[in-house]
């Protein structure tokens, strides 16, 4: 499903129908997931517009209320001035995009998997999250691409204590998606002290036969982005 | 300093020191410029300071007004000051001045409240715009915060105009001001049936609910063993800006879980017990009922149904204050 592709086009498999096809001087773009809703868009534009089909930043559904995903994991102790990688997963939110005369947009952004969100710090100056609850691998896990991701983790200890990290909050405007054979991100989380951390992606793709996904972020012409978050309220 | 100049200037000429009418000396028509070029420099730098401070808070206008009053209140202020050196006799503008104010100081006072009233909500910044606010006892959605006055709309679409000195002086509920809110049900069940089920079903149906924030935990729990059945309460938090939704959709869906599940809602209920030992203190019976009542039963200790073959677990006078199904 992942892909370019030339208006009209389709694709079916057991769980989805996406289409787009020529009606008259339009363009309908239709998508059914199995046991839910149908949903269709009118597009008037050429034929010249291409479609990508790409994992995008998973903090859209059910309704854009947040920037941020928290990934919830079994508890892990790291040694004083540590450096580890662990592998997480993090959930999978499909994009359709629209491109033409230089310009993307998201017509429909779907997903098979369950939302929920939750609250990050105190109900005053605290932050909504979209959540997820991951268990921790040692190496990357088998993962069904449109379900879930790969999130290789880098936790950086830089205090002189032994600290328990059991959370991360990423920011979705500096999110980078890479995918391929599989969904995957690089983030790393720095330890600062016993309540603040910071967390940032990194942006190179360890694997070769990964390519970037497109950013619904940036396509949006968001232009606030910041590198890092900093988790203020413990980790 | 100024005797400094004043010297330097003396000292290369004495055309500086000739007075050009009365004891108005060169000298102080140049200290006067010079006061009133400061004052419009510092004008300039401190409304443009103001502008780019102000420029995301308050709408253009207003910004434009504000801007304006300071720019012309510094500029007043320099050429006051600047004003003895051409030997102006201020005394008498200051005496005419204040009866001046004093007067359109009664005059406005409302006026200068909600101006100032304005300025420090624009920095306390209490609500944005968009806020579900209560002030007072209105309840609105912030559409624009003026100089004088906050405009708002209720949920019914009514226009609001509220003046800003009743913004400032009065107690402001902003409901959406935090990231998130509470908000609790209290479902009541009858006696019979399980309220562990009932607790089970609910916490289900939270958690598969995506805007009941995971974090802070919703707490479900009974509450109260009530007179007409055991109340869960049920505690939910959600982010403040779709918390109603929220609200409104999940109370329904938890009514239809739970009945559909073989519980029910229960409806007030009353237990009335008869028993009369002798004439005197021979229960009040409604007419309604007493053509119903067989003498028999009225006997000593002997209950009485209302409503004949109902199941009941007890022997007694038992009727409902209201329908249940």
């Amino acid at each position: 499903m992942y892909g370019k592709y030339k208006i009209p086009f389709e694709y079916s498999d057991d769980n989805i129908t996406l289409s787009i096809t020529e009606d008259g001087d339009f363009f309908r773009y239709v998508r059914q997931i199995k046991d839910k809703e149908k949903k269709e868009k009118t597009l008037l534009t050429t034929e010249n517009a291409t479609i990508s089909i790409n994992p995008i930043e998973p903090i859209n559904l059910p309704k854009q209320i947040t920037q941020y995903l928290e990934i919830e994991f079994t508890p892990v102790l790291i040694e004083p001035e540590g450096f580890k990688v662990i592998f997480l997963l993090f959930p999978i939110e499909i994009g359709v995009i629209v491109s033409g005369n230089k310009k993307m947009e998201a017509i429909d952004i779907f997903s098979f998997g369950p939302q929920k969100y939750s609250l990050y710090g105190p109900s005053a100056g605290g932050v909504i999250t979209k959540c997820y609850c991951s268990d921790i691998y040692s190496s990357p896990p088998e993962s069904d691409k449109f379900y879930s991701g790969i999130l290789r983790l880098e936790i950086e200890n830089k205090t002189l204590e032994w600290v328990n990290i059991s959370r991360i909050i990423l920011d979705g405007y500096s999110m980078k998606i890479y995918y391929g054979p599989y969904v995957a991100m690089f983030a790393r989380i720095k330890i600062l002290s016993p309540t603040n951390a910071e967390t940032e992606f990194i942006r190179e793709p360890v694997a070769s036969e990964l390519q970037k996904a497109i950013e619904v972020y940036h396509t949006r012409n968001l232009s606030s982005i910041k590198n890092a978050f900093s988790m203020e309220w413990g980790y | 300093m100024t005797g400094i100049i004043d010297s330097a200037l003396m000292n290369q000429s004495t055309i500086f020191a000739l007075p050009l009418y009365g004891e108005t000396t060169v000298t102080d028509l140049i200290w006067f410029v010079i006061i009133l070029i400061l004052a419009i420099i510092i004008a300039k730098i401190i409304t443009l300071n103001i502008t780019r401070f102000l420029k995301n808070r308050v709408p253009k206008n207003d910004l434009n007004l504000i801007s304006k009053i300071a720019y012309w209140a510094i500029f007043s202020i320099g050429f006051l000051l600047a004003l003895p050196y051409l030997n102006v006799d201020l005394s008498g503008l200051f005496v005419a001045g204040g009866v001046v104010g004093i007067i359109i100081g009664f005059a406005a006072q409302s006026v200068f409240a909600n101006f100032l009233s304005g300025i420090f909500l624009i920095f306390e910044q209490p609500m944005k715009f968009g806020d579900n606010v209560l002030v007072d006892d209105t309840l609105i959605v912030v559409e624009d915060i003026r100089i004088f006055s906050t405009i708002g709309r209720t949920f019914e679409g009514i226009y609001v105009r509220i003046p800003n000195e009743k913004i400032f002086t009065t107690t402001i509920t902003n409901y959406v001001a935090n990231t998130a809110r509470r908000f609790e049900y209290n479902i009541g069940i009858r006696y019979q049936d399980d309220a562990a089920r009932a607790i089970e079903i609910i916490k289900d149906l939270i958690d598969k609910e995506p805007f009941c924030l995971k974090n802070p935990a919703p707490s479900v729990y009974v509450d109260q063993l009530a007179s007409d059945g055991v109340i869960i309460k049920t505690r939910i938090w959600a982010p403040s800006g779709v918390w109603w939704d929220v609200r409104t959709t999940m109370l329904w869906k938890i009514k239809c879980a739970i009945e559909a599940e073989g519980m029910q809602i229960p409806l007030p209920q009353r237990t009335v017990w008869v028993n009369s030992t002798n004439e005197e203190n021979t229960p009040f019976i409604p007419p309604t009922v007493r053509d119903k009542v067989s003498p028999k039963n009225l006997q000593s200790g002997v209950p009485f149904q209302s409503e004949p073959a109902k199941e009941q677990s007890h022997t007694s006078i038992e009727y409902n204050s209201s329908f249940e199904s």
